[in-house]
């Protein structure tokens, strides 16, 4: 649906944080520096626009490395074109955040 | 010190502004998210830690909230065309009003209303003279009276009588004066008493009750009438008092009542009213039943015993009655189920249902009041041109008004979207009669929000026994002029 949805900033910011592989709340909060309050609500606006879509981890993994089991987000072919549309918007993007990461999902 | 508890505590107390349906699943990301929170603070100091994790939680407050608003926004306004839910709410509403207003201003009706206010007690009971069945009210002789009153299993523990005497005036009318004993009003439980013997007998003429009919017509409602002697008919009388309109309940139209302590004679019979005992076996018999005495000659009177309450029924007794008929007659006249759409896999939320029943129930609320008020307004305010007394013609309207008022809230929640509670317009013919057993054939009906299409079968079949409702997707909303913002799960 939202091939021309325009992001702010910060949800921009988002996107191409969990786009680099921080791929769930805290680590992007840690990323980007912003608080929780304004993280997760953000990303569940992100997942209701349907540009990114989370899943959770399975609880086997969870059980083996002794922790309660995450919920990752991932970016959606929509959010994938968005977030090209919104690092041309705010070309400072692509610095702020340079490097994309691997993590496990 | 460990102040884990409290912020399990805190992301709880914030869950409670999440959604139900949301709520599990909320809670379980942020105890998830906290653990690692804490996990990452494991290197700070005890107070910097809990500062950091407690900054951490309160943004569950704000994360909530907002999931709160989210769901708000969702959802789907009422309609706003002709035929909207609310213009339906005010339409009856104003309704109402008018048969309320109408109520009040029209005099017959008025009458009847505050005619209910005068309770005849239960246990009263019209005696009536056996062999004299088929009158309205059979005179009993003072034989028969002196008979009842020494009988020797007792049905009444006590007695009043009063016999009608046409007496001619002045002019061409004739007033119906009713010649009543002592203790009649008392046992009617009636606002008026006359006076006591000792002041009655200063002025050596009978006394009088004056109906305030008469009181209006011919002494032009003289506020100083009481105590004084008047001339009604050939006779000289004390005027005792005025009866309100609409006390007198029993049988016959009255203009004054004349104290009479001799009661009814061998040659005036009157009407006898009695008052039953409590362990009165009769009571198990009903409203009607007769009973004999036999007198000190050996004679057999027989008389028939009728509760008073049953011949008056009040305006409230006769509606209640009327509603219930009603609602007895109401499966056989229309279908009762309102197409709920169990073959659709998509149901609309809790909240759009709640509001839909709601609105039923509003429906059904108003449309009491106006049967009530419109039945009385019809059958009082003009009983002269009645072919029925009023009484039946009020049973009649407000079963009528009931029962058509039902099938018409029953036909029209049918005949709305239960998304936006639109009327469903724009009525078309889908399929032929002679395809039946091939396809369906019947009515489609439209929202014009936009959320969905009723389809109504022509001939119920096993596969297509009930109206079905088949929701439109966004895709829909451009060809609407109301956008359908459908919040269907």
């Amino acid at each position: 649906m939202a091939t021309e949805t325009k992001l702010s900033h910060t949800a921009a910011m988002i996107l191409q944080v969990v786009d680099a592989g921080y791929v769930y709340g805290f680590s992007v909060m840690e990323k980007t520096g912003l608080p929780s309050g304004t993280v997760y609500p953000a990303m569940r606006r992100l997942e209701r626009d349907e540009l990114i879509k989370s899943n959770w981890e399975a609880q086997s993994i969870a059980d083996a490395e002794q922790r309660p089991p995450r919920k990752y987000y991932k970016l959606t072919r929509a959010g994938k074109v968005t977030l090209e549309a919104s690092r041309k918007r705010y070309p400072l993007l692509a610095h702020l955040v340079p490097a994309a990461q691997e993590e496990p999902v | 010190m460990n102040l884990g508890f409290v912020s399990i505590a805190m992301l709880r107390v914030a869950s409670i502004a999440v959604p139900r349906g949301l709520r599990v699943e909320w809670l379980k990301e942020w105890r998830a998210e906290l653990w690692h929170v804490r996990h990452a603070q494991a290197d700070k100091s005890l107070l910097q830690a809990e500062r950091e994790i407690g900054r951490f939680c309160f943004g569950a407050f704000e994360d909530a909230l907002c999931l709160r608003r989210e769901s708000t926004h969702h959802r789907v306004p009422l309609a706003t065309t002709r035929g909207s839910a609310r213009q339906c709410l005010l339409f009856l509403a104003a309704i109402g009003g008018v048969s309320v207003c109408a109520a009040l201003v029209m005099p017959g009706v008025r009458a009847k209303v505050s005619e209910a206010q005068y309770h005849l007690p239960q246990n009263l009971v019209l005696i009536r003279n056996g062999q004299w069945a088929n009158a309205a009210t059979p005179p009993i002789s003072v034989d028969q009276l002196l008979a009842l009153e020494t009988q020797k299993q007792r049905y009444f523990d006590a007695f009043a009588s009063y016999r009608i005497v046409i007496t001619p005036t002045a002019s061409r009318s004739s007033l119906a004066v009713a010649h009543v004993s002592p203790n009649l009003f008392e046992l009617l439980h009636l606002p008026v008493r006359f006076f006591p013997a000792a002041i009655a007998d200063d002025r050596e003429v009978p006394q009088v009750m004056l109906s305030e009919r008469l009181w209006k017509k011919q002494f032009a409602a003289n506020p100083n009438l009481t105590g004084e002697v008047v001339r009604l008919g050939s006779t000289d009388v004390l005027v005792a008092g005025i009866m309100p309109a609409d006390a007198w309940q029993l049988p016959a139209t009255i203009d004054a009542w004349q104290l009479d302590p001799v009661g009814p004679t061998q040659e005036t019979p009157g009407v006898v009213v009695a008052r039953r005992m409590p362990s009165n076996p009769s009571r198990e018999y009903g409203e009607l039943w007769s009973t004999y005495t036999v007198d000190g000659d050996g004679l057999e009177h027989y008389f028939l015993c009728s509760s008073l309450v049953s011949q008056n029924s009040t305006p409230l007794g006769l509606f209640l009655f009327a509603t219930f008929l009603a609602c007895l007659a109401l499966p056989a006249t229309t279908p009762l189920p309102l197409g709920e759409y169990r073959l659709n896999a998509r149901h609309v939320s809790w909240s759009m249902r709640l509001r839909r029943w709601s609105f039923l129930l509003a429906k059904i609320v108003l449309l009491v009041p106006i049967a009530a008020f419109a039945s009385l307004d019809l059958a009082y305010a003009t009983p002269t041109l009645h072919v029925l007394p009023s009484g039946p013609a009020q049973l009649i309207l407000s079963f009528s008004l009931c029962l058509f008022g039902m099938r018409w809230v029953l036909r029209d929640q049918r005949q709305r979207c239960p998304v936006c509670l639109g009327k469903l317009t724009h009525p078309a013919r889908v399929g032929q009669p002679s395809r039946t057993f091939l396809a369906w054939n019947g009515t489609e009906l439209i929202c014009i929000g936009g959320h969905g299409l009723l389809h109504v079968p022509e001939l119920e079949t096993s596969w297509f026994s009930t109206q079905r409702w088949m929701y439109l997707d966004a895709s829909w909303d451009v060809l609407f002029a109301e956008p359908a913002s459908c919040q269907v799960t």
